[in-house]
């Protein structure tokens, strides 16, 4: 059965216009089981996946109504009125540092954290479990304990700043537009760091140890062991676990509602966060759709490019 | 060999245990706030260790918000979620990792792009849908759209698991007399088991700490998930910071415990991903 799919795939003459029904036909004839096994996923996603991108698009390209509904062809009407909103601007920036400053920080944090981790010690196990609780606890939960941490009279992180001496103020870090930004970005720091440090740990644990060997007899000292060995090891899932940081970073809502909500001013803003608030607080459906189909856009040619980089320079 | 002895403490002290101290602190956070009372709460300046502590707050929490209702709330969607991903992933993902047929390649790679848009976009376009047909308010609905967003990530997971297992045995039932089914119900599913559970854990919790979807979708108080019960909480009055930690704390044992049981597996399945 095998064999005959490949064979349609790939026989160029198979797959002329004319023969092209005929041999879907044919496959789906002598290979229907697996087939038969995917119907109920393909279902779901056409009913809750696709069907809403689709309606997303369209609405993207249409005049809408206070329900969101497309009640005529607009063309680029939406786009227009997306570039004209005297947010935007600040929002795109915003995104940009928050996904890619949070990402590049998630990594820098937790490549050490495995390193260290990685080595026995009396406590490994519980140091693990602590590790990961910031990654099972509810998000939004969690975002609203780091909101009272940050509260400015009673908060934790003003007490523990002033019993440390290390200032005496009590700072009002969620109204103030730059430090609010700083916290959110964080707290999604905080956030990730749980799935990077954990995906870094399983990389170097899968290192075969025989390759230190070598070096240890040439005498490499332990930063050309770590420089030359062990990162190019962490090179593949470091690619792939950043890009998929990347893509999670740009969904992000649950970090910033539950925080600040965009406030003050739309300066903790990200596009998902301003785009929840045009659909649902000023009914702009059609600027949010246009928003929506944007920032999908960038996703995926991001990932393409992305992904062409990396299989390019490894040849 | 001293050294590098030397190296390892030190770096475990001035990073490794400050780092775990940060990842851990809004959980003895709510832990602290959850034994105090509102006196201690709203003084100046804070404590840190109650000096009255309390359980009243666990007492009255449940009467302040309908907690209870947001924990069965919560266990639904959760159970909606298992359900309807084991439902709808199993099965895919056995027939991708088994079969190689024609439209394969372009399925896990479409699984991928769905990964690609924001969470939001499909919200925008559910809600039209949900409110035309009168489905505000539904819990089902909800657990029906967040399931079918962590679908993708979910079938990945389970052709990892699938493919771990070898044919062979189920060409040795099949020979038995077995049919195709048959073979994966009797041989496949029980040695996958650990897989399946981990990957039904991962929905459940997935459900549990659902925030989004819900928050657009459920607008009665009675039906919100704790993520969303506990937001408008804090939203509507004078934030009562000891009862909202309180509640807090109980929704997030549940997830890190339930998170704990599985861990490595899942670990493992998520390597297992980011390999190929």
């Amino acid at each position: 059965m095998t064999a005959i799919a490949e064979e349609i795939v790939s026989d160029p003459a198979l797959s002329a216009r004319g023969n092209i029904w005929r041999s879907i036909a044919r496959e789906l004839k002598e290979n229907h089981f697996p087939y038969l096994l995917l119907i109920p996923s393909i279902l779901c996603f056409i009913a809750l996946v696709i069907y809403p991108l689709a309606s997303t698009i369209i609405g993207a390209f249409s005049k809408t109504d206070t329900v969101g509904r497309a009640v005529e062809f607009g063309a680029l009407l939406n786009f227009r009125e997306l570039v004209r909103d005297r947010y935007i601007l600040n929002i795109t920036i915003q995104t940009a540092i928050f996904v890619f400053g949070s990402v590049a920080l998630t990594v820098v944090l937790s490549l050490p954290l495995a390193l260290i981790l990685n080595q026995r010690f009396p406590g490994a196990a519980l140091a693990r479990a602590l590790l990961l609780m910031p990654w099972a606890a509810p998000l939004a939960i969690s975002a609203m304990t780091w909101r009272w941490i940050f509260h400015d009279q009673l908060g934790a992180l003003n007490y523990v700043l002033n019993t440390l001496n290390i200032t005496q103020a009590r700072i009002a870090w969620l109204s103030d537009p730059v430090l609010a930004f700083i916290c959110v970005i964080f707290v999604e720091v905080w956030s990730s760091i749980p799935f990077m440090t954990i995906m870094f740990l399983a990389g170097l644990q899968s290192i075969p140890p025989h390759i230190y060997d070598a070096a240890k007899m040439d005498g490499a000292n332990a930063w050309h062991e770590f420089w030359d060995m062990t990162l190019p090891q962490l090179k593949r899932i470091t690619t792939i676990v950043t890009l998929l940081s990347i893509i999670w970073a740009f969904r992000s809502f649950n970090v910033i509602w539950p925080m600040t909500q965009g406030n003050p001013f739309f300066r903790t803003d990200n596009s998902v966060t301003y785009l929840y608030k045009l659909a649902f607080r000023s009914l702009s459906f059609g600027e949010g759709y246009a928003l929506a189909f944007a920032t999908f856009v960038f996703l995926l040619i991001f990932s393409v490019v992305y992904t062409r980089v990396l299989r390019s320079e490894e040849g | 060999m001293q050294r590098i002895q030397w190296f390892k403490w030190l770096s475990l002290v001035l990073y490794g245990i400050p780092m775990l101290l940060i990842l851990v602190f809004p959980f003895i956070v709510m832990v602290s706030t959850s034994f105090k009372t509102l006196e201690e709460v709203s003084q100046i300046p804070p404590t840190f260790i109650p000096r009255n502590a309390t359980l009243e707050n666990y007492r009255e929490v449940w009467n302040i918000i309908p907690l209870a209702a947001h924990f069965r709330n919560s266990f639904l969607l959760g159970v909606g979620e298992t359900f309807l991903i084991m439902v709808l992933g199993v099965p895919a993902a056995y027939a991708l990792a088994r079969f190689r047929f024609a439209g394969r390649q372009p399925y896990l790679i479409f699984l991928l792009v769905t990964q690609m848009f924001p969470a939001i976009v499909v919200v925008l376009g559910v809600f039209r849908v949900v409110v035309a047909l009168g489905l505000l308010n539904n819990l089902a609905v909800v657990a029906a759209t967040a399931a079918s967003f962590s679908l993708a990530f979910c079938i990945w997971l389970l052709v990892g698991y699938f493919s771990a297992i070898p044919p062979e045995i189920e060409e040795a039932a099949m020979m038995d007399g077995d049919s195709r089914l048959g073979a994966m119900i009797k041989m496949t599913l029980p040695l996958s088991w650990p897989g399946l559970v981990a990957v039904g854990v991962f929905a459940f919790m997935d459900g549990w700490n659902e925030f989004l979807f819900s928050l657009t979708f459920i607008s009665n108080e009675e039906m919100m998930p704790l993520t969303v019960g506990l937001f408008r909480f804090i939203s509507r009055f004078q934030i009562q910071w000891h009862h909202l930690m309180t509640g807090s704390l109980l929704a997030t044992v549940v997830a890190v415990a339930l998170f704990m049981t599985v861990q490595d597996k899942l670990t493992r399945g998520m390597l297992a991903i980011s390999e190929k």
